[in-house]
């Protein structure tokens, strides 16, 4: 299928390219490749499941937070890593009861509930280093592996991301998408068997778990941290218009959404205008939400069960 | 000791009338189009920053507070107009399209101002009053003044006036609304320009006592929606009560740190809307 | 064993809306639902698709209480209902719709086998890669009849299915589910507006007044009773 195809393509570009660019486009791609992490994560539970989030922050900063405290306790940062999303997960576990909401109430409260974490960052200080932050954070490490230049970090998040991708995929086109697809008509899904609750729980974990590695991953990458950046609304903001503008019913347009907001941001847009870029992204929004329903790349959505002819 | 908490909570209840004012206005947006609506706090420091401009060029200052309040109402109606078209889709499209809205708005003041605070500086205002204990800046006092004021000309409106009393009878039950012949677009509109000319005079008010930068926006609008979920669906007295609630909370927290507030504030958020729903006011649905 | 309904009572605040109901659908039995508006018999349907839980009574599935079941649960056990208003579900095809009853009952071996015997059963196979949002009223209709064929039910409980349906259409529909019930060995719960229709499908039929059982019988026998006729025609014959 279509999908299928670019994403290999943008892969293997992704996997090629490295060694070609200078730092400061690494820089730019390291720094766009998280947010796409995130915007996957973002859109497990926000495209596929239907459930608009406005407080994933919440997750990338439990992330961010978990590997950076971890690492900074002595942990193997590879390690770090991956219970930083672990740590998000868990948070996803405590929010389950937000899932019975619905529409904008559900999206407002996960922004409170980002809200509330970040407000205990700062009073947690004896965990979290309070409102003056977490420094020095022990970065990831390989022997022989230079990991204060760019290149092996972009790798690392590549592959992150290459674990995202296959996953969403595997949610999209599999069992779940369809389950997931039905919860667009919620009482009827009920009426036929749908375990409602349990499929937008499944979805928040994932969602949770891929959004929270991003943080984990940015915390060990840039190795410092304080309350209003890990929490900040941009986390919550950006992979929910990126996932809006690229298509939220498919795979590659959280990607291709955010990789254009960014990149044509920095490379495009900034160097005319100053701050244009951001009047230009709520236009765009405007835009894409008025006279493109399903997204930019919408057009890519496969289908969620194939017909296969009558035998 | 004692007079310090009394200060605190003065202070903290004279920002609560600012809140009780968006607070009010949202409701107003939220009750009659089931709209979440982004952009509010936006439209806050548009006023605001219209009333530093026409105020700083000479207009006296009740005419550029006011017309702060005109300008709201004016991107209000526009803010419709744009919502119109996506109507039939489930809310969350309006939702985002509203923060498309609110990031146009929110760095078109930021290219036109820079991201300085700005305030205006009326000596008269800064002037303190002394009631016993308690000292507050006179502008502060007015401010919570005209906010009650305005809270009490809204619940006068809808009570009394026709306009007024299809905007509640919307709120309250669409469909018999419209059978009454109650043209639902009319009375929408006429509620969502109202209620951002709540927000647009809330932030006339507050730049003449406090600093005010765009940037601060999306924090305004949050801080509408606690006071919104806090109250519950009920009448305008009930809002404005929550909202000067939150005031007062954030006042009195600001002399241990400010973030208790904020905690309190959003865990109360989030607890109202899972544990209850209708608010503190509202009668369950 | 049925699925039945043993005294089943339901309050809303201060209103009873029903009291004291009993009713048993059989496998392979027609029974309809009958009622002036505002009888209780939405709320019925309620109770027995897990939608509204009774305050006073049971009810059973083949011996076992399923009364606080939710609807999902109940799907699964095999009492699968459609919806008034039909709700297909947005962005998918018909085929889509109907897979999504198949594999989640958990009552299939095979859904997409089901699912295709299922648009079978209600002549809309042709449509099967066609959007939903194409599909007008009657075939909306015979969507969500086809849909809950897919789960592999024991019974189906249609909620208003002829509404909105012109004679021609209603005709047709009746044929078809006459012929499914026979043909798939379903127990068929009707509830209805459209007495003729009623009359000429079910075998048994319940009449509610007011939230109350008011006659009970043959679709001949309950037609005559005048009981049944006053509640109709308000005393004026």
């Amino acid at each position: 299928m279509k999908e299928r195809g670019l994403l290999w393509l943008l892969f293997a570009l992704l996997l090629i390219l490295p060694p070609f660019l200078d730092e400061y486009l690494r820089h730019l791609l390291v720094s766009s490749l998280t947010l796409a992490l995130l915007a996957v994560g973002w859109n497990l539970l926000g495209g596929f499941a239907g459930q608009v989030s406005f407080g994933h922050a919440a997750f990338f900063g439990l992330g961010a937070y978990g590997a950076g405290i971890l690492s900074k306790a002595g942990l193997d940062p590879w390690l770090a890593l991956f219970l930083g999303g672990g740590v998000a997960f868990l948070g996803s576990v405590v929010a389950l009861p937000i899932l019975r909401l619905h529409g904008a109430y559900f999206a407002l409260a996960m922004l409170a509930y980002a809200e509330v974490l970040r407000t205990l960052a700062i009073l947690l200080e004896g965990l979290t280093g309070g409102a003056a932050g977490l420094f020095s954070i022990p970065g990831l490490y390989l022997p022989g592996v230079d990991f204060g230049a760019k290149l092996a970090n972009l790798y690392v998040i590549l592959g992150l991301l290459l674990v995202g991708v296959g996953v969403a995929f595997r949610v999209r086109y599999g069992p779940l998408g369809l389950g997931l697809a039905a919860l667009g008509e919620e009482e009827a899904a009920r009426a036929g068997g749908v375990p409602v609750f349990r499929l937008k729980a499944q979805a928040l974990f994932l969602s949770a778990f891929f959004s929270g590695l991003a943080g984990a991953f940015q915390a060990l990458y840039i190795r410092f941290l304080e309350p209003p950046y890990a929490f900040s609304l941009e986390w919550s903001v950006y992979p929910l218009v990126a996932s809006f503008l690229g298509g939220r019913g498919t795979v590659v347009g959280p990607i291709l959404g955010t990789l254009g907001l960014y990149l044509g941001a920095e490379l495009g847009v900034k160097q005319v205008l100053e701050r244009g870029y951001h009047i230009a992204t709520g236009a765009l929004v405007v835009l894409v939400v008025l006279f493109l329903r399903r997204g930019v790349f919408g057009f890519l959505e496969g289908r969620y069960a194939v017909v296969r002819p009558r035998g | 000791m004692m007079e310090l908490f009394l200060n605190a909570l003065a202070s903290g209840l004279a920002q609560g009338g600012i809140y009780a004012l968006i607070g009010v206005g949202l409701a107003l947006i939220f009750g009659a189009m089931h709209v979440v609506n982004l952009a509010h706090g936006e439209v806050l420091v548009a006023g605001a920053l219209l009333a530093y401009l026409l105020a700083g060029a000479g207009l006296p200052l009740w005419g550029a507070i006011l017309l702060g309040g005109g300008l709201g109402g004016l991107l209000g109606l526009g803010l419709y107009g744009l919502l119109l078209p996506v109507r039939r889709e489930p809310p969350i499209s309006s939702m985002v399209l509203t923060y498309g809205v609110a990031l146009v708005i929110l760095y078109g003041l930021v290219e036109a101002f820079g991201t300085d605070l700005r305030n205006l500086t009326y000596p008269a205002w800064v002037r303190p009053v002394h009631l016993g204990p308690i000292r507050l800046a006179l502008g502060e006092i007015i401010t919570l003044g005209m906010a009650l004021l305005a809270v009490g000309g809204v619940a006068w409106f809808l009570k009394q006036s026709w306009p007024g009393l299809a905007v509640r009878a919307l709120t309250q039950n669409r469909e018999a609304a419209m059978a009454l012949g109650i043209s639902p677009l009319a009375a929408e509109a006429l509620a969502f320009a109202l209620g951002s000319a709540l927000a647009g005079l809330a932030g006339a008010l507050l730049v003449v006592v406090q600093p005010i930068a765009p940037m601060a926006a999306p924090l305004f609008t949050v801080k509408a929606f606690v006071v919104v979920v806090l109250a519950g669906l009920t009448s305008p007295l009930g809002v404005a009560l929550a909202g000067l609630l939150l005031g007062a909370v954030e006042g009195l927290s600001a002399l241990v740190n400010p973030a208790w507030g904020e905690l309190v504030a959003f865990l109360t958020f989030v607890l109202m809307l899972l544990f209850r729903p209708q608010g503190l006011f509202g009668r369950r649905r | 064993m049925p699925l039945s309904a043993r005294g089943v009572s339901v309050r809303f605040g201060g209103l009873l809306a029903l009291h004291e109901v009993s009713l048993t659908v059989e496998v392979g039995q027609k029974v309809g639902l009958i009622g002036p508006n505002g009888a209780g018999k939405t709320t019925m349907f309620g109770v027995l698709s897990g939608h509204l839980k009774p305050f006073r009574g049971e009810v059973f599935l083949e011996g076992r209480r399923i009364t606080q079941l939710p609807p999902e649960a109940r799907a699964r056990l095999g009492v699968v209902r459609t919806f008034q208003v039909p709700r297909p579900f947005p962005g998918l095809t018909v085929f889509e719709n109907v897979l999504v009853f198949a594999r989640f009952s958990g009552r299939s071996q095979d859904p997409e086998a089901s699912a295709w015997r299922a648009l079978e059963g209600v002549g809309l196979e042709k449509w099967a890669e066609a959007w939903v949002e194409g599909l007008n009223v009657a075939q909306l209709k015979r969507l969500e009849v086809a849909r809950a064929l897919a789960a592999e039910p024991r019974y189906l409980l249609l909620d208003e299915v002829f509404a909105g349906l012109n004679p021609v259409e209603k005709a047709a529909l009746a044929e078809r589910i006459e012929a499914l019930t026979r043909d798939w060995g379903l127990g068929l719960l009707l509830v209805e507006h459209d007495l003729k229709t009623v009359f000429r499908l079910a075998q048994w039929v319940y009449v509610l007044s007011f939230g109350s059982l008011i006659a009970e019988g043959p679709p001949e026998v309950v037609a005559r009773d005048p009981k049944v006729i006053e509640v109709y025609t308000g005393g004026v014959v």
